[in-house]
């Protein structure tokens, strides 16, 4: 029997070690077998003492021959099966001068070998009694613990609950509930143990203690068990390739690992895996420390089951205890992202309340960033800290738009907040200049660790198990409490709804641009028009001044009359064309209140006033019987009317027919009307020129260009359209469209 | 061909009062024997490219236009002018009140030969008018207007 050494080293193919010991530990039998006829190729050195044969006279005999004849065909039967490993363990009667001893057999397949291992029964017991017992117990192992489970409140409850029930049915010195943390490190969480032995509760244990091999060979066989430290493991003979035993019960330990429970004073241990999917979150640790405890086959298949169901039961548990609280805090966000909804000023809403900010996100300070400002409310590092951590935060290689820091000075060394008690971070980005920092003070904590977790391997030039276990009290410092699970969720919940709140501010400000640049234009045009138009009537004038002062310097007196006339018209013009300009910059800006108008009144009002100039300019207008009504601003409408027939006195005449007609009819949404004329008409060229301010098609004419414009303002006034309907000698027909107002527009 | 001796200007002017004291100015100069006047764009675009009653009409040495015009544009006229083969290489002086930096821009855009503003003041008027006479009139050599016929 070859003794194993330490290794110096652990390297990438510490796995294979680890898997591939061939070594068992001394407390069964291995076999491994070719699988068409069960003859025996290789066997653990410890065959005699169960066999009473040397290995050197197993090897190369079939299995048969060993076995009773029954047994031995129940268990062809059964390695037949598509996967026998799912009917472990099996009863293996072995014939032993003359007596039948019954043995726990595990049988499974590996790298093209039927592995058979077989373990002393706790009793020797025989068979039927033996299972039927074993699933009694396992039955009232899960059920019991389940509803006691069910009943606990916390994590630590139903943990200490599941460590009770284990120890119960194990018999072991302590059980512990052992919880791997993000980081890998794990704590015990809760723990059942004889009484007088000191308590490992609220422990914790470096990464390092269960390296990540380890971790993986706990996910694929999920139940572990260490019989006894002190045996002298058993080599696999003979010496050939070594056998994958990832799933053998016998697996022999690491030295290192059995090194590093020796120190820890235990003597047999055993571990159950808890599951989900993949992930190994947590163990349930039994320790042993007055010599070997052996836990049987049967009794450990429980503990496997045992381990699935309380590791779903208890995962379930945790994820309700986290879904309550998200459920929670996200009641409260959604509350407060409501009220930031509604807000148009984001930053002037958010500096009414930052306190019920801070409260969604548990935090003790808040910065908003909005593009060039800064605003800082509560435990904050100073105006420049907070943009330099921005900037380090976010730069160019951060795609995240939200980064959580339980400690920022470990994630930025250099990052000192020198006034403010800031250790932690939760950073919201929206945009590059736009966003939320949450802080949190400083936090000190004390983690009492199982050994002073940094110095536990390295001693020398090799590696060695950590030696010291006792209590080791670290002071943390530079940490927040750390952001949950729960922190990130809301964290993203709210980044979701500012990056919408952005959004639409973002469509909202391009509109309020729009009508600002078509407001700015029609402002530009109308200063334009203003220049020209008003400047006109004044070149006239003093045009006509200085051919006065000309023809009185030099006598001539013919043409006298006619400047004197020019003038005259000149002046008269240029106070119309203001009159007409104040009227037409007034419509929208001084408004009446909005009523229902019935229109058959206002148009006969109309024709009444302008009865002397329809006579005199010899025009009949006649207005059709019951016009729709329209709501809208009187006012307004009468001037929209007044503009279109003022229109057809000046231009709509023709020799033949001075007629002006009046029709109307309901439209979707208010109401349409036409003034049609009987006069030359327009060509379809200057249809919609006309509308525009200053606009004459005829210079001999006495209009100022701005009837049309004021009806189009009018027109918009009451959300229509106008426009004209002619050819050329057929007269015109302008209409209006116009929409029925709310009454309470404002 | 135009006649020899002759001075023509076309005058583009919807206003009657402006039109007036214009053709008041232009004739005192005593270089330009001829004015005649169109009303708007459209008439000034018949005017120059002969149709209807201006049929056989000579084209001006200049023409004068007004910007703000009924039917057509001022700034409309210019591009038709340089847009057609036999007129682009009229002389056109834009002679207006608008003073807007667009307006200077666009007419220069569209190859005009001048832009004056009309000032308020009857003497500057009449000086301005006196020079453009002057300068279009009596310096300037202008491309034979028919010569592409």
């Amino acid at each position: 029997m070859s003794s194993r050494s330490i290794p110096t080293h652990l390297s990438s193919c510490e796995e294979e070690e680890i898997a591939r010991p061939d070594f068992v530990q001394p407390h069964g039998l291995l076999l491994v077998m070719s699988p068409d006829d069960l003859t025996i190729r290789r066997v653990s050195s410890n065959a005699e003492q169960f066999l009473d044969k040397a290995p050197e006279e197993v090897i190369g005999r079939r299995l048969s021959e060993f076995l009773e004849k029954e047994n031995f065909e129940a268990l062809t039967k059964l390695l037949n099966t598509d996967a026998p490993m799912y009917s472990n363990p099996l009863t293996i009667a072995v014939s032993r001068e003359g007596l039948v001893e019954y043995y726990d057999g595990l049988a499974h397949q590996r790298d093209g070998f039927i592995i058979l291992e077989i373990e002393t029964r706790e009793d020797g017991s025989v068979p039927d009694a033996a299972s039927g017992r074993s699933i009694e117990h396992h039955f009232r192992l899960t059920s019991a613990t389940l509803g006691a489970i069910r009943q606990a409140s916390t994590l630590t409850e139903a943990a200490f609950i599941t460590c009770q029930e284990m120890r119960q049915f194990t018999g072991y010195d302590r059980v512990m509930f052992y919880l791997f943390a993000e980081d890998g490190h794990g704590e015990v969480i809760a723990e059942d143990k004889r009484a007088d032995l000191e308590s490992f509760a609220g422990l914790h244990y470096p990464a390092s203690d269960i390296p990540d091999v380890a971790k993986r060979l706990y996910v694929r066989n999920p139940v572990r068990l260490v019989h006894d430290v002190e045996a002298e493991p058993a080599q696999i003979v003979p010496h050939g390739e070594s056998l994958d035993m990832t799933f053998c019960a016998l697996r022999a330990v690491s030295p290192f690992h059995i090194q590093y429970l020796k120190n820890m004073g235990v003597a047999s241990t055993m571990s159950v895996s808890l599951i989900e999917g993949d992930n190994l979150w947590g163990l349930l640790a039994c320790h042993h420390y007055d010599g070997p405890h052996l836990v049987p086959c049967s009794s450990r298949v429980s503990c496997v089951h045992f381990g699935m169901v309380v590791s779903a039961q208890i995962r379930a548990m945790m994820e309700g205890i986290a879904a309550r609280e998200l459920a929670e805090r996200k009641a409260k966000v959604s509350g407060e992202i409501e009220v930031l909804s509604v807000s148009l000023k984001l930053d002037e809403t958010i500096k009414e309340r930052p306190e019920s900010l801070l409260s969604i996100c548990e935090a003790d300070g808040l910065a908003f960033l909005s593009n060039e400002s800064l605003y800082l409310h509560g435990e904050t590092p100073s105006d420049e800290e907070v943009r330099e951590l921005w900037s380090e935060a976010f730069d160019s290689r951060n795609e995240e738009n939200i980064v959580i820091y339980d400690s920022i000075s470990e994630s930025f060394p250099h990052f000192h907040p020198g006034g403010s008690d800031v250790a932690g971070a939760l950073m919201i980005r929206c945009s590059t200049e736009w966003g939320f920092i949450f802080f949190r003070r400083e936090h000190r904590s004390e983690v009492r660790w199982g050994g002073n977790p940094k110095g536990n391997v390295t001693q020398g030039s090799g590696l060695s198990p950590r030696n010291s276990f006792d209590e080791w009290v670290e002071s943390v410092k530079g940490h927040s409490r750390p952001w949950s699970r729960v922190d990130s969720e809301i964290a993203r919940e709210l980044h979701g709804a500012l990056m919408a709140f952005v959004m639409q501010q973002t469509v909202q400000l391009e509109r309020l641009n729009e009508e600002l640049t078509a407001k700015n234009r029609e402002v530009q045009q109308f200063a334009y028009s203003v220049s020209h138009d008003l400047k006109s009537p004044l070149v006239t004038i003093n045009g006509w001044v200085g051919a006065l002062e000309e023809d009185l310097a030099s006598g001539d007196e013919a043409d006298i009359d006619q400047a004197l006339s020019r003038i005259k018209n000149a002046v008269s013009r240029m106070g119309r064309l203001i009159e007409d300009l104040l009227a037409f910059s007034k419509i929208g800006r001084v408004r009446g209140t909005i009523e229902s108008i019935d229109v058959d009144d206002l148009l006969n009002g109309l024709k009444a006033e302008l009865q002397l100039r329809l006579e005199s300019e010899g025009f009949s207008l006649t207005i059709d019987p019951d016009l729709p009504p329209i709501r809208g601003y009187p006012m307004e409408i009468r001037r929209a009317f007044e503009n279109l027939i003022s229109n057809a006195l000046k231009y709509g005449s023709s020799e033949e027919d001075s007629r002006i007609h009046i029709s109307g009819r309901k439209s979707a949404g208010g109401a349409r009307y036409s003034v049609r004329d009987f006069g030359e008409g327009i060509h379809p060229d200057y249809q919609k020129r006309i509308f525009e301010l200053f606009q004459r098609l005829d210079q001999s004419q006495s209009g100022t260009g701005v009837g049309l414009a004021t009806v189009t303002k009018i027109v918009q006034l009451h959300r229509g359209h106008c426009g004209v309907e002619s050819a050329p000698g057929e007269g015109a027909e302008f209409w209006i469209e116009l929409k029925n107002l709310p009454l309470n527009l404002k | 061909m135009s006649e020899p001796g002759l001075v023509k200007f076309l005058l583009v002017e919807d206003d009657d009062d402006h039109a007036m004291l214009a053709e008041r100015a232009i004739k005192k100069a005593r270089i330009v024997n001829r004015i005649d006047r169109a009303r708007d764009g459209v008439e000034a675009m018949q005017y120059l490219r002969g149709e209807g009653e201006h049929a056989g009409q000579p084209l001006p040495n200049i023409v004068l236009l007004d910007l703000n015009l009924p039917k057509k544009s001022g700034l409309e006229v210019l591009a038709e002018i340089r847009a057609d083969e036999r007129l682009k290489g009229i002389p056109v002086v834009i002679l207006t009140t608008s003073g807007d930096e667009q307006d200077i821009a666009d007419a220069y855009g569209n190859n005009v030969n001048s832009y004056l503003r009309k000032p308020v003041d009857f003497e500057q008027f009449h000086q301005m008018v006196n020079d453009l006479c002057l300068y279009w009139g009596v310096w300037n050599q202008s491309p034979s207007g028919e010569g592409e016929k």
